[in-house]
């Protein structure tokens, strides 16, 4: 079935080998998969001190490539991270700025975030929000905390731009389900949901259908992880295609 | 053809949503085996939950007698241990032994298990994780599973999981050509199976979810594979037949 | 004048983009300054969980450099270095063992480690100590502190091989001077030499002129830093070609 993934990697994850991290690769998956668009982010940019040394990277390796959309990884902790955008929006074309709060170390009440989410409601931005990388069990050599539901439910209700919370579990998507209800501007992605027989169809009935999108959180996870806890759930096929790519293509006006 | 070697039931209600669930994937995804354990009684469970446990997985292998094989569940502390495992293993139904975490793998009291197993000729299944974050007590990891494999090379052994952080449990069992993994319940990591296949080959890997916990992301992770369709299907069922004898009898 | 570089690091640091990374800046740079042989470890290495992936792939960036001998690098807490550390011997010709307690959280007194160690011993290779990669002041994400003086100081008098101690401070390396007399097997390279307007003329008054390594972390910091510490020194030219060459050579058979 044809698919959007909102959630793929390119660039150098440190802590351990990623076999498949080449844009090459992840194009090969694309075409694997009936992929047709990817919304792509760089590992560089969550590490790097300087994220935009990262895109710049990033931008160089998808350019000209019309199945990728640019995601912005921005820590608003880092002074200059502004103009940066502004250069990012008029010359990579993004789509949306990805943050990192566990990573780099701050709170969604931090006056420097609420700055970024000020910024982009101006320009009309999707904000992604990833709630990990990867299992903090699995983590090798630098522990990394969690965010508080309730901080993402707060600034869902205050701002007006899409938030789209990545790689979350399917019990925090259960307890974030009133405000996942395809009125709320709010979305979350499919690579989290990994608990349960039929994660799909238990979370259909407390979330909409509106707010599921595909994202895999490819090289690094299992892509067909992600799609199968759609394409093989017991829905009506139109739901499928809403989460595997309508849902996207209207939050990310693709 | 698809085997699933690691499956529970957690309770006495045998007709419980988590249960049926389980048997309906079985039907969706095509797996034609399930060996279930039955967890009951917390961390260390005291001899009355291991009968009731043992009991009532023996019901529900009489329930879906096509489908369900049961995994003998033990605590290597308890003194009747083995006179639990003769008890249970004479049904031909119950194919190996699980140990989870009352104790680590290399223990003392893990000893008797091993040499009847060896016996009887069934598997025992290891829980192993080596967690970052929230390890249990006498919670064992690959590092244990090696030195009971070591110390048994005779006996047949499931490290499940695949150690629980891949990159701490298959090195460490690499060396051991008695312990199979299987890739259960694993969080879903685009390469854990392409590095297992570089470590250890195609025929020490075993399909398992740890439903109704996970189910998906394991079918996703052999499918996902870097691997020839012969290796899948080693992974998938080829290799559960090899190492659990009662499945062909 | 020709120079052994003993701290030449391959791979891909994750915390900043590095402008010199790659085989083609290596080769530049041995070109540029002389360096006749170089010994390299990997980044990766330092940071993936199985870190003989990294030794993997830096064997292969070793084959398109030349004129470099390849250090392992051990996590002794990960299962399985023992087999990894037989094959590298074999495969790598690996010509040092470099550690980062530190960062893999442990200390110098650590079970695992004197395993490691004692495997070192019977195979009479040189152990490499970091005593930090960056300062800590510029960590970006994950501070990681030095080694403490005291514990490596035990370590000297208690193992037969040589022990060569990278990115020591001047200071730290002035604690350490009466075992850097020529007579222990104990050496430090320059990388870490700073804080000191001449610290090699000030260094020479307490250590042994045979104790001292030039090695500089490139392309991590700055060659020249190493260079000109040793090439601006007054001191004698066959001193400056001992640090430049004829320790490593010795120390190293090359």
């Amino acid at each position: 079935m044809k698919k959007i993934d909102i959630n793929t990697f390119t660039g150098h994850w440190p802590f351990r080998k990623v076999y498949h991290q080449s844009p090459d690769s992840i194009r090969a998956y694309m075409e694997r998969d009936e992929v047709e668009q990817s919304l792509i982010s760089s590992f560089d940019s969550i590490f790097y001190n300087d994220a935009f040394e990262g895109d710049e990277d990033l931008h160089a390796a998808i350019a000209g490539d019309r199945r990728f959309r640019m995601v912005m990884t921005v820590n608003p902790k880092v002074p200059g991270w502004q103009k940066d955008l502004e250069y990012e929006c008029e010359h990579y074309n993004i789509c949306a700025v990805k943050v990192y709060p566990t990573y780099h170390n701050y709170l969604l009440k931090d006056p420097d975030f609420l700055e970024l989410v000020s910024v982009l409601e101006k320009k009309k931005l999707p904000l992604m929000i990833a709630l990990r990388l990867e299992d903090p069990r699995f983590v090798y050599l630098w522990s990394v905390g969690t965010i508080d539901l309730n901080t993402i439910r707060v600034l869902v209700g205050e701002t007006t731009i899409p938030i789209i919370m990545l790689h979350g579990l399917t019990a925090e998507v259960q307890a974030l389900a009133p405000i996942l209800d395809g009125k709320h501007n709010f979305y979350v992605d499919t690579c989290g949901l990994r608990y349960g027989v039929f994660p799909v169809e238990t979370l259909r009935k407390t979330v909409s259908a509106d707010s599921i999108l595909y994202g895999s959180s490819y090289p690094l996870l299992c892509a067909k992880a992600a799609s199968y806890v759609i394409e093989r759930a017991d829905i009506p096929e139109e739901e499928k295609e809403k989460m595997l790519y309508q849902n996207a293509e209207r939050v990310f006006n693709l | 053809m698809m085997i699933d070697a690691h499956a529970h039931i957690w309770g006495p209600d045998l007709d419980s949503k988590a249960n049926r669930d389980m048997i309906e994937a079985c039907r969706r995804y095509g797996i034609d085996k399930i060996l279930i354990s039955a967890l009951f009684g917390g961390y260390g469970p005291d001899e009355e939950n291991i009968e009731l446990a043992n009991t009532y997985l023996a019901k529900f292998i009489d329930q879906y007698p096509d489908l369900v094989r049961g995994m003998v569940y033990l605590n290597p502390h308890h003194k009747n241990s083995v006179d639990v495992m003769k008890k249970y293993l004479e049904n031909p139904k119950m194919v190996g032994i699980k140990l989870w975490i009352a104790a680590y793998a290399d223990e003392p009291c893990v000893n008797p298990i091993m040499e009847e197993a060896i016996q009887q000729d069934v598997p025992v299944l290891f829980h192993t994780w080596h967690k970052r974050v929230g390890q249990l007590e006498h919670e064992p990891d690959a590092t244990h599973v090696a030195v009971i494999a070591k110390r048994y090379p005779e006996a047949k052994i499931q490290m499940a999981h695949l150690g629980g952080n891949y990159y701490h449990g298959i090195k460490a069992i690499r060396d051991c050509p008695n312990v199979w993994v299987d890739i259960s319940g694993t969080p879903d990591e685009r390469d854990a199976v392409d590095y297992t296949l570089k470590q250890l080959g195609s025929e020490r890997i075993l399909f398992g979810t740890d439903m109704p916990g996970v189910l998906l992301n394991c079918v996703a992770q052999i499918d996902e594979a870097d691997a020839t369709e012969e290796e899948k299907k080693n992974m998938f069922y080829q290799n559960a037949l090899r190492l659990f004898r009662r499945l062909s009898e | 004048m020709k120079k052994i570089d003993v701290n030449v690091m391959g791979g891909h640091w994750p915390f900043r983009k590095l402008y010199k990374e790659g085989a083609a800046n290596m080769r530049e740079y041995y070109a540029a300054e002389e360096v006749e042989w170089g010994l390299m470890s990997s980044f990766n290495s330092v940071f993936f969980q199985d870190a003989f992936e990294g030794d993997e792939d830096l064997n292969e960036q070793i084959r398109q450099i030349g004129s470099t001998r390849m250090v392992m690098t051990v996590n002794p807490k990960i299962p399985g270095w023992q087999k990894d550390l037989e094959y590298e011997c074999e495969h790598f010709r690996i010509c040092a063992v470099k550690v980062l307690p530190q960062y893999h959280n442990y200390g110098l007194e650590d079970d695992d480690f004197n395993e490691l160690l004692a495997k070192l011993e019977e195979k009479r290779l040189p152990l490499m100590l970091v005593m930090r990669l960056e300062d800590i002041r510029n960590s970006y994400l994950w501070p990681v502190g030095s080694l403490d003086t005291d514990s490596i100081r035990v370590l000297v008098k208690r193992t037969s091989i040589p022990v060569i101690l990278l990115h020591a401070l001047v200071g730290e390396v002035k604690l350490l001077a009466d075992l850097l007399d020529g007579k222990h097997d104990f050496y430090v390279d320059t990388s870490g030499m700073r804080g000191a307007t001449f610290p090699i003329e000030e260094l020479l008054n307490s250590v042994s002129e045979d104790s001292i390594l030039y090695g500089t972390s490139y392309p991590m910091l700055s060659e020249k830093a190493s260079v000109y510490i040793i090439e601006k020194a007054e001191i004698a030219d066959g001193v400056k070609e001992k640090l430049f060459y004829q320790n490593a050579k010795k120390l190293f058979c090359l």
